[in-house]
């Protein structure tokens, strides 16, 4: 229910020419757009008159926004040693009224594994009034293995607002830019009096600059 | 006669009250008392689709 019914009489004394009627609106938190009700009558009776309007169409604002990611897909590079991760509360119109809101918020294997790309992360970030981003940080720790990670990030439980079902869920992408760099065998041979030769190899990515000292 | 104040108004969701003005027009003499009733209402205005089931309205003069 958005506003309490109210029905009522007034009545105006001698000299009296104006009066107010009061509705009561019911604050909620769900993202519901704006709504309308109709108050007073155009219904009249007896000899007098009601004259226009006689009809008010009663606007309720919404106010209350979703919590969401401020995008689908983060990527991020190893090896750094941590990330943060940001959520957004949507700019709220000047006119609201200040209020908090908090979301909770965790991380959930994708192909990236807990304790091995990164440190599971989770807690609640609070909004204070007139805030409308707050950020968390995932620790990213480094590996050996040369492939990219993802990590799903979850919002969930949010009190004061809403939480929008589009964007509840973000993909964090591990880009690995470790680089191995060794021998191509553990031992080399070569013929006494032949031209030098190299039999060093280099694996890893072709796409990231390395140097080695020997 | 009487008359809102406005065909329109819009109140923010957490101001936790809409008041709505009634006007006395037309002279001021002797005691005029008017019913008034809220109703919801289907679709926006200019939807072609207000329910406005007014029950219990009335407007009375003496």
């Amino acid at each position: 229910m958005d506003y309490e019914p109210t029905t009522g009489t007034l009545t105006f004394a001698t000299g009296e020419t104006l009066k107010t009627i009061l509705v009561p609106i019911l604050e909620d938190t769900l993202v519901e757009g704006n709504e309308t009700f109709w108050s007073s009558s155009p219904i009249q009776r007896g000899g007098g008159v009601l004259v226009s309007p006689s009809q008010t169409v009663i606007t309720i604002v919404d106010n209350d926004q979703a919590a969401s990611w401020n995008s689908k897909r983060r990527a991020i590079s190893s090896p750094s040693r941590s990330r943060q991760q940001q959520c957004r509360d949507p700019s709220r119109p000047a006119r609201d009224q200040p209020r908090t809101a908090s979301v909770q918020f965790e991380t959930r294997d994708g192909s990236g594994l807990a304790g091995v790309h990164y440190v599971a992360s989770a807690g609640t970030v609070a909004f204070n009034a007139g805030e409308t981003s707050r950020t968390f940080t995932v620790p990213v720790l480094p590996n050996a293995l040369d492939i990219n990670s993802t990590v799903t990030l979850l919002l969930s439980n949010p009190g004061g607002g809403h939480l929008g079902s589009s964007r509840a869920t973000a993909e964090l992408t591990i880009l690995n830019r470790a680089m191995s760099l060794q021998f191509s065998a553990a031992t080399y041979s070569v013929v006494e009096g032949l031209p030098p030769r190299s039999w060093s190899s280099v694996s890893g990515r072709a796409d990231v600059e390395a140097a080695v000292r020997y | 006669m009487i008359k809102l104040a406005a065909a329109a108004l819009s109140v923010n969701e957490g101001a936790g009250v809409a008041a709505v003005g009634v006007v006395r027009t037309g002279g001021s003499a002797g005691e005029v008392t008017v019913d008034y009733t809220t109703s919801d209402m289907l679709g926006g205005p200019g939807s072609g689709r207000p329910r406005p089931v007014w029950t219990t309205s009335r407007r009375r003069e003496r």
